[in-house]
């Protein structure tokens, strides 16, 4: 393994402690938040083309290099996922109701459901990163065959990008249900 | 289906037993079982000529006192008791520490299922674990053996085929740990496969296993606590 996959998958595993440790009633609530986030940025990118008119709005109107207007437009997505991220941890918990299984097998839930998030936060990252080209270092070498199988199944790759608004859905249906 | 399939079945489906068993006696009683047969295991390959030594002793004393040594002839009892062998001799010495270890795991499970160890005795996560946990550890000391009913004539074959298992001079534990090794890396490569038959649909089968996921943590919350009511 080289050192991409080992930033992006250790983003993905601090995610999941924290998950772990916060238990698995208040990460649904994440996870809900986070696949809402993952649908939209695709739809915004793929669908409403926004990365092509960010690109487009770093040359024609700032005058930056195409490198540069890039790295402007992966920073766009970088603080969306930042804002979204902070935001659904420190603002108002959107925690599902009722009592966690007790341990050892709620921990092992709550650290799952937290991977579940690592995978939509830290999966995003990287999709982006990888798209503009790793601007933030000096990346020479080709990527790993591990690097290039992860890719592969990073949450913005599915034929979809709606596809994530089912498993929210359904939480939702969940949450609500009397 | 090949017999790789067949093999994990028989690998889920042991475990199964031994989970649910666990379940039944609770985490305490299982846990007893656990320590016990794995310590006495430790024990007696380690020190387990201790135990040859103090049985012979026995078998001398008695063959002493049969012969009159604490009331009569001291000379015939003394002629007695060099002549008498080992009750265990060095090619018994296997079996018969082995016989020590089932004996303790019996009673290990008899005085861990007693009212008094019972008590306070929870069926929750753990007991799942330490069953499992004495399922693995026995299949490691028993399968060697059982696999010779299988294979009478040809032992040679059987430890071939359980590799580094109760050889001797073998770390005392060194079997659980090939049995733990060899059980989840062959759980591992059968998930290897199921992945490798997503391939063509490989997205999809992210979505639908994380919504399922998902799905089923978000239902225990709701069948397990009660619901506060809403204002």
């Amino acid at each position: 393994m080289g050192p991409i996959e080992y930033v992006f998958i250790t983003i993905g595993i601090i995610i999941g402690l924290i998950g772990m440790a916060r238990g698995y009633q208040r990460e649904l609530g994440n996870t809900v938040i986070f696949l809402l986030m993952v649908a939209a940025l695709t739809i915004l990118d793929q669908r409403l083309f926004l990365t092509d008119e960010l690109v487009r709005i770093g040359t024609s109107i700032i005058g930056l290099e195409k490198g540069a207007a890039n790295f402007v437009a992966m920073l766009v997505y970088y603080l969306a996922v930042i804002v979204v991220a902070f935001k659904s941890y420190s603002g108002t918990v959107f925690a599902f109701e009722g009592k966690q299984i007790p341990a050892p097998l709620g921990t092992l839930v709550a650290l799952g459901v937290g991977l579940v998030n690592g995978y939509l936060v830290a999966g995003t990252l990287w999709y982006y990163a990888d798209k503009f080209g790793y601007p933030l270092v000096e990346f020479t070498s080709a990527l790993t065959p591990v690097a290039q199988a992860l890719i592969k199944v990073l949450p913005q790759t599915v034929d979809s990008p709606l596809l994530w608004i089912v498993p929210a859905a359904l939480l939702m249906i969940i949450r609500v249900w009397k | 289906m090949n017999v790789q399939t067949e093999i994990l079945i028989a690998f889920v489906l042991y475990l199964i037993i031994f989970t649910w068993l666990g379940w039944r006696r609770g985490a305490r009683a299982e846990l007893i079982v656990l320590l016990a047969s794995v310590f006495g295991w430790i024990v007696l390959q380690e020190r387990g000529s201790i135990f040859v030594r103090l049985t012979n002793f026995a078998g001398k004393f008695i063959t002493l006192v049969r012969a009159g040594g604490l009331t009569g002839d001291q000379d015939a009892a003394l002629a007695a008791l060099v002549k008498a062998p080992n009750i265990i001799t060095e090619e018994s010495t296997s079996a018969y520490l082995f016989l020590l270890w089932a004996i303790l795991v019996v009673l290990a499970y008899m005085i861990s299922g007693r009212k008094g160890i019972s008590k306070n005795n929870k069926a929750d996560g753990w007991a799942v674990i330490w069953g499992a946990l004495n399922g693995l550890f026995f299949a490691s000391v028993l399968l060697p053996r059982l696999a010779t009913l299988l294979v009478p004539t040809a032992t040679a074959v059987a430890t071939a085929t359980v590799p580094a298992i109760d050889a001797a001079n073998e770390a005392p534990l060194r079997g659980f740990a090939t049995v733990l090794e060899s059980g989840f890396s062959f759980i591992w490569s059968n998930i290897e496969v199921l992945w490798g038959l997503t391939e063509a649909n490989r997205s999809m089968a992210i979505v639908a296993a994380v919504t399922v996921v998902l799905a089923l943590t978000a239902i225990s919350l709701r069948t397990s606590g009660t619901k506060k009511s809403s204002s």
